[in-house]
């Protein structure tokens, strides 16, 4: 509903629609001006108009960006120098390079899979161990 | 190549395009063939030049100390791939489009990303969250403060609603700029900021009913 106009709810719409193009000014002039009046006459799409004034000057002129406090350049020139590295061999060297890498995550992989079939494996099969008979009484003698 | 001019002289894409007869020169594609002739600093001066705008998007697209190591990431995707700099965008637009993918990737792969439109997460933050009530102008207007709560509202938003927020109100790029970036249309993207602003607003609301109280302009 509007403040200033009683049959204006039809109207309100398409203005609230375009308030933040018309609060920019990149309407086309007539469109621009006929907002303008709509404003001078409603309260409702004036108030609106203003609080979406206020909160773009805020978000244009006073939220600071953020900034990093770290050097990432620091931690950055050494994976750059790296990349110069890569980029200077041969095709040849690049491919011995990256294949090298791959086998390299291939047997750490290959490692970490069979530390853990093994440690599996030993857990399922402990069930089926038998007792040593000689070692079985060994602590209860010693105790 | 589109923004080489004769004797060497760089072009902006605009004025190329344009064909004003105006020769404005583009200091990043200056610096971008400086570092394709293997000048070693050129690339570290588009990185000083950039850091902060990327820094910002990244920080307030992912939040937390991911930032770090994303911002890392997309200028070194930026150095890999400078060779398939055509010049037909500026270079900040490349760059925020590389920006732009780092992060949406992020968020998808750490399952945080929110594929809900701005009405469904609207139902979730509809803009009464209590606030501290101690809250005055003054307060408000502390940089920090303000930074925060900002952020704090910012973090509801959809991701694709918070990426336009942030490189229109925040960075201010033109909206062709943006189009570039999100390979969205004209009107998809001003339509969609207008509801960005629109639900930025809402959740908002008290905030700006302080600020208005107290005349922030």
């Amino acid at each position: 509903m509007s403040g200033g106009m009683g049959n204006s709810t039809t109207q309100c719409a398409p203005v609230r629609e375009a308030l933040s193009d018309y609060v920019e000014g990149s309407l086309p002039s007539p469109r621009q001006q006929l907002i303008e009046r709509h404003i001078k006459e409603c309260s409702d799409c004036a108030h609106e108009e203003r609080q979406m004034r206020m909160l773009m000057h805020l978000l244009h002129h006073q939220v600071p960006r953020r900034e990093p406090a770290l050097d990432i350049w620091a931690e950055m020139a050494p994976k750059i120098a790296a990349i110069d590295q890569e980029e200077k061999l041969a095709f040849g060297g690049r491919l011995k390079l990256k294949a090298g890498r791959f086998l390299g995550s291939v047997a750490a992989g290959a490692i970490v899979f069979t530390q853990v079939l093994a440690a599996n494996t030993e857990a399922r099969m402990s069930k089926y161990v038998k007792n040593d008979p000689f070692t079985a009484n060994e602590g209860s003698r010693v105790a | 190549m589109p923004w080489t001019g004769r004797g060497g002289v760089t072009l902006s894409p605009q004025a190329a395009a344009v064909g004003t007869g105006v020769r404005v020169i583009d200091p990043d594609a200056v610096l971008v063939r400086q570092h394709l002739g293997g000048d070693p600093k050129a690339f570290e001066a588009l990185f000083r030049k950039y850091q902060t705008p990327i820094f910002n998007l990244v920080t307030r697209m992912v939040r937390g100390e991911d930032a770090y190591d994303l911002t890392q990431d997309v200028f070194l995707k930026a150095y890999r791939s400078l060779k398939t700099f055509r010049g037909d965008s500026k270079f900040s637009t490349w760059l925020f489009t590389i920006a732009r993918h780092t992060c949406l990737n992020h968020l998808r792969h750490k399952n945080v990303i929110t594929e809900d439109s701005l009405e469904e997460s609207q139902e979730e933050h509809p803009g009464n969250e209590p606030i501290d009530a101690n809250m005055d102008v003054a307060r408000l207007c502390e940089t920090r403060e303000l930074q925060r709560i900002v952020d704090k509202v910012l973090v509801t938003l959809p991701a694709e609603a918070r990426l336009l927020l942030i490189l229109r109100d925040f960075e201010q790029l033109s909206y062709e700029e943006i189009c570039q970036v999100t390979e969205l249309s004209l009107v998809n993207v001003k339509s969609k900021i207008h509801r960005a602003r629109q639900a930025f607003k809402k959740r908002f609301q008290p905030y700006l009913a302080i600020l208005e109280g107290g005349n922030v302009r």
